[in-house]
C-alpha cells in the first residue's frame, strides 16, 4: 500500500455551501512505520527516545512500541483544515490535545465536522470539530477550529490574515 | 507453504557483461545550491564547532568566500541529488565497500554546486565467499565559477 | 484505606505568581527558512499542496511557502549550546528538555511529571523560504487545581512567531500540566 497524500484544490470550500452538522473531506496517512516516524524526527531534530529507541520505549517507559510524534500528528490535523479552506478561506484558528498515543501499523484519518456557522463582516466564520482516529476508531487529537470562508460572489479573505480586518467597514 | 524457485543464476560471462553495461554517465547533471541551514546542520551531528561552518565574519577573516560547507555534506548531495542503488542481476546482497575523496576548493553557502555522476569501474572477481561485483562511481562536485570542489569515488560491493 | 483527604498544598507561590507574565528574551531561528528544509518537512508531514513549491499554485501567498505550522520548528540548535545526545549517555534519560522555553525563568514547583495538555493556535500567514523567523515566549498564566489524583500545575504559555521584520506568522498558546 502506499502512503496517501492529498492535493489542495485551489478552490476551498464556499460559506453558503456549508451545513451545520456537515462532515468535510478527510485526510489519511499510513499505515505508519518507523520509518515515517524517523523521517520526521529527524526533519524536526527530536531526540525524544520513545520515537526511534524500541528498547527504551517499551522497557524504560512501558509504552506498546514506539510513538508516532505528537508534533506530526498536529499538522496533519492542521492540513485537514487548510485543505478544505484551500487557497480561498483561512483556516485561522486550530486547537487540539494529545490524548492517545499511535504506533506504527495506525492508519490516520484526520477528520472534521461542522458545528455552527454565522456570517461575520464581508465574510463567514464556521467552527469546526476536528481530531485524528486510528484504524480502529480510536480518537488521539481532538480539537476545535475556526475557518474564515468567503460568500459566494462576495471579496475573497484577506490574507495575510488580520483578524481586525473581519469587523474593518 | 509453496517452495519459492530462485531464478537460475547468471553466467559470470553475462554478469561481466552486465557490469561493462553500467560504466558510463549516471542520470543528469544535478544543481544544488549550498545553505546555511543544511551546513550547520551537518557541522552540528559531526560535531565540528570551528566558526567557519556558522559565522560569516569568522570565515571571511581566515580567506574564505563564505561560511564553508563541512566536506561531509558531501554526502547530503550524494543521497538527495544522486542516483546511488543498482539493480544488479546477480548476487544477495550490496555493501558500501570503500570512498575515496579528492578535495579541491571549499564550498561555501550561496554556492550552486552542480554533481555530475558517472560509473568509472566495474568488474567481476572471485573471493573465498564466491563471485562477487565491485563497482566504483565517481561524483565530481564543481561550483557556479567552474572550480572544482570535489571528487568522490565510490566503492560499492556485490555478493 | 483512609477516607481522610489531606487538602494539597498551594504551590502558587508568590515567587511562582511573580513569574507570571515574565517573557523571554526574543530568540532569532539560527538561520533563514529554506528551499530543502520545506521539502524536507512536507515530505515528512505527506502534504503535497503544490503551494510548497509551485511559484503559480502559491501565488496568493505571493510565492512558494513552508507549512503553516512550520515557525514552531524553527528554532533550532544553537552551536554554543550542549549537544542534547550527551545528555543521553547518562543512561535512562529520555532525551527531552525539561526547560519549557529557553529564556523564560523555571517554575519553581515541585512536582515532576509533565504532560503536554495541548495548543490553541492562530495562523496568521505563511513563511516563505528567505525569511529568518522570531520566537517571542511569554507566561500567561499558571495555576492550580486539585484533581482526584492529586494536584495539577498548569501553566499557559503564549509563543508568538513572526519574521524578523515582524510580520505575524503565528500564535501558539500551550498548556503544560505539571504532576
Amino acid at each position: 500500500m502506499s502512503v496517501a497524500t492529498t492535493i489542495t484544490a485551489a478552490q476551498g470550500a464556499v460559506f453558503d455551501d456549508v451545513e451545520v452538522g456537515q462532515d468535510i473531506p478527510s485526510v489519511v496517512k499510513g499505515p505508519m512505520t518507523t520509518a515515517h516516524i524517523m523521517r520526521w524526527s529527524a526533519a524536526m531534530e527530536n531526540w525524544h527516545r520513545i520515537h526511534y529507541d524500541w528498547q527504551y520505549a517499551t522497557g524504560n517507559d512501558g509504552l506498546p512500541d514506539v510513538l508516532v510524534n505528537g508534533s506530526w500528528k498536529q499538522h496533519v490535523v492542521i492540513q485537514l483544515v487548510a485543505d478544505w479552506v484551500g487557497d480561498t478561506g483561512w483556516a485561522w484558528k486550530i486547537a487540539f490535545q494529545f490524548r492517545g498515543m499511535n504506533i506504527p501499523g495506525d492508519t490516520l484519518t484526520a477528520w472534521g465536522r461542522v458545528t455552527d456557522k454565522e456570517e461575520r463582516g464581508r465574510w463567514g466564520l464556521v467552527d469546526l470539530e476536528i481530531g485524528l482516529r486510528n484504524q480502529k476508531g480510536e480518537e488521539s487529537t481532538p480539537g476545535t477550529a475556526r475557518v474564515v470562508l468567503p460568500r459566494r460572489g462576495g471579496p475573497p479573505v484577506p490574507y495575510p490574515f488580520d483578524p481586525a480586518a473581519l469587523d474593518a467597514p | 507453504m509453496s517452495a519459492v524457485t530462485e531464478p537460475a543464476p547468471i553466467s559470470d560471462a553475462e554478469a561481466e557483461r552486465y557490469l561493462q553495461s553500467l560504466i558510463g554517465p549516471i542520470g543528469e547533471d544535478v544543481t544544488t545550491l549550498v545553505e546555511l541551514g543544511a551546513v550547520r546542520r551537518m557541522a552540528l551531528a559531526i560535531g565540528d564547532l570551528d566558526p567557519i561552518h556558522f559565522d560569516e565574519a569568522a570565515t571571511r577573516a581566515r580567506g574564505h568566500r563564505g561560511v564553508v560547507a563541512p566536506w561531509p555534506l558531501l554526502w547530503l548531495y550524494f543521497f538527495t541529488c544522486t542516483i546511488y542503488e543498482h539493480d544488479f542481476p546477480f548476487g544477495k546482497a550490496t555493501v558500501h565497500g570503500q570512498d575515496e575523496y579528492e578535495l579541491h576548493e571549499p564550498m561555501v553557502v550561496g554556492d550552486h554546486i552542480t554533481i555530475r555522476t558517472a560509473m568509472v569501474d566495474a568488474k567481476l572477481k572471485h573471493g573465498k565467499t564466491g563471485r562477487l561485483g565491485q563497482v566504483v562511481s565517481e561524483r565530481r562536485f564543481t561550483n557556479q565559477r567552474g572550480e572544482l570542489c570535489a571528487v568522490l569515488r565510490t566503492t560499492l560491493f556485490r555478493r | 484505606m483512609s477516607a481522610e483527604v489531606s487538602e494539597p498544598p498551594d504551590y502558587i507561590t508568590p515567587a511562582v505568581r511573580a513569574i507570571i507574565g515574565a517573557e523571554a528574551p526574543p530568540i532569532e531561528a539560527p538561520h533563514a527558512v529554506e528551499a530543502s528544509e520545506v521539502r524536507r518537512f512536507h515530505q515528512a508531514l505527506m502534504d503535497a499542496s503544490p503551494r510548497f513549491w509551485d511559484p503559480e499554485a502559491a501565488a496568493r501567498y505571493g510565492g512558494p511557502v513552508a507549512p503553516i505550522g512550520f515557525p514552531v520548528h524553527a528554532m533550532r540548535r544553537m552551536e554554543d549550546a550542549p549537544d542534547p545526545l550527551d545528555a543521553l549517555q547518562a543512561g535512562d534519560h529520555d532525551g527531552v528538555d525539561r526547560r519549557l522555553r529557553p529564556g523564560l525563568p523555571e517554575v519553581q514547583v515541585p512536582l515532576q511529571r509533565l504532560v503536554n495538555g495541548g495548543y490553541a493556535y492562530e495562523l496568521f500567514r505563511y513563511a516563505h523560504p528567505g525569511e529568518r523567523i522570531r520566537l517571542r515566549s511569554r507566561y500567561v498564566d499558571i495555576y492550580q487545581r486539585n484533581g482526584r489524583t492529586g494536584p495539577m500545575i498548569f501553566v499557559v504559555i503564549e509563543d508568538t512567531y513572526e519574521t524578523v521584520r515582524g510580520e505575524p506568522l503565528l500564535r501558539s498558546t500551550n498548556t503544560i500540566i505539571l504532576r
